[in-house]
């Protein structure tokens, strides 16, 4: 406590200690303990629906051994859950489209509509009789030592009957 | 039903605040009846208006309650109450603007005849005892409300709550020799404020 003489104080001092005696009555302070418990009540009343179940749900966990850490790992839980749904995989987005296109080198048209790829293969795979017949020219060692084939292109033709009987594809070959 | 009162008169304020935050609301009733006069005091030196001592009273409790089970005893339950009060008291000062015209309905009647104002007035020659109670307190009133805030808080819980300078540090969260500074800054303020009635 401060010095309790008063001959040590100035005056200034000596007048604000005897405010010291300025102190409510008995009834004031019963008066006020009623007042406070009055209001109490009325704002439990008065808090919304929500405020009291924030109110239920801060008391529920402040009364946990460890309340932080248990918020923070569902936050980090919800936030990796999150991070697994929302993020497209490697390949998924357009961009990984175009990636994967590239280096497989595929057509533009397949590029723009993979599905035409499957589509095509699909017919002519359908549409091929085991019994087609691929015709092969015979190629003779000796031609190709005596200077042919060198220019001339090897010719395969395999004749695809379709269904409708008129496909024809024929192609190129560089000789094995 | 009601436990009677005198089974938390004899409890210490660690013991009731514990009682409190299992959810006992008799003995936080008791902390307020412990320390309703004192934080009026506080708070009453500090607004200088009784409507809004009561007012400003009713929120630090109301907060204390709220905030209880946050209370881990850290510092004294004292110590505490008196920081929840200065900080709302100086938030409420802020919001209410610095000048506040004091009125005589503040100043209080009956001072006169305490015998420690008769001591004090006598000890100095007659010459305080000459100038009417009233006018006096009014004019501490006013003295004290031309203080800074920071300067009227110091004053308030050094002189007329009779704090130590190291209760005061903590509850303000200022060093002691900032405590001291502004004590030596206010007493000289009031002594010029004063000096036509105190010489």
């Amino acid at each position: 406590m401060p010095s309790e003489d008063p001959q040590d104080l100035t005056p200034v001092q000596q007048l604000l200690r005897l405010r010291r005696n300025q102190t409510p009555s008995d009834e004031f302070i019963e008066g006020f303990l009623s007042d406070f418990k009055e209001r109490q009540r009325s704002e439990l009343l008065k808090q919304s629906a929500r405020g009291l179940l924030w109110e239920r749900w801060t008391t529920y966990w402040e009364n946990r051994a460890a309340p932080k850490w248990a918020l923070a790992g569902l936050a980090a839980a919800l936030v990796l859950g999150l991070g697994l749904v929302l993020i497209p995989k490697a390949g998924e987005g357009p961009m990984g489209d175009e990636v994967a296109a590239s280096e497989s080198g595929l057509s533009s048209d397949i590029q723009a509509d993979p599905n035409a790829a499957f589509g095509t293969e699909a017919i002519l795979i359908m549409g091929m009789d085991p019994e087609g017949v691929v015709e092969e020219s015979p190629m003779l060692l000796s031609r190709h030592f005596s200077g042919g084939y060198a220019d001339d292109a090897r010719e395969v033709k395999a004749v695809v009957r379709q269904e409708s009987g008129q496909s024809e594809m024929s192609g190129r070959e560089d000789e094995p | 039903m009601s436990e009677p009162r005198a089974n938390y008169e004899s409890s210490t304020d660690i013991e009731l605040v514990s009682l409190a935050q299992e959810g006992n609301t008799r003995a936080f009733d008791e902390l307020v009846r412990r320390y309703t006069p004192k934080l009026y005091g506080m708070i009453y030196n500090m607004t200088s208006n009784r409507e809004d001592t009561a007012d400003l009273l009713q929120d630090v409790f109301a907060k204390a309650y709220r905030s209880l089970k946050r209370f881990m005893g850290r510092s004294s339950f004292y110590t505490w109450i008196y920081s929840i009060s200065v900080n709302m008291t100086l938030n409420f000062l802020k919001k209410r603007g610095r000048y506040h015209k004091v009125s005589l309905d503040d100043v209080d009647t009956g001072i006169e005849n305490d015998p420690e104002f008769i001591k004090v007035t006598t000890a100095n020659g007659g010459t305080m005892r000459d100038v009417h109670v009233h006018e006096l307190q009014k004019r501490l009133n006013e003295a004290m409300m031309r203080l800074s805030e920071d300067h009227r808080t110091v004053v308030t819980l050094y002189d007329i709550q009779g704090l130590q300078h190291s209760e005061i540090s903590q509850i303000l969260g200022v060093s002691e020799g900032t405590v001291r500074s502004r004590l030596f800054y206010a007493h000289r303020q009031l002594q010029n404020y004063l000096e036509d009635f105190i010489k």
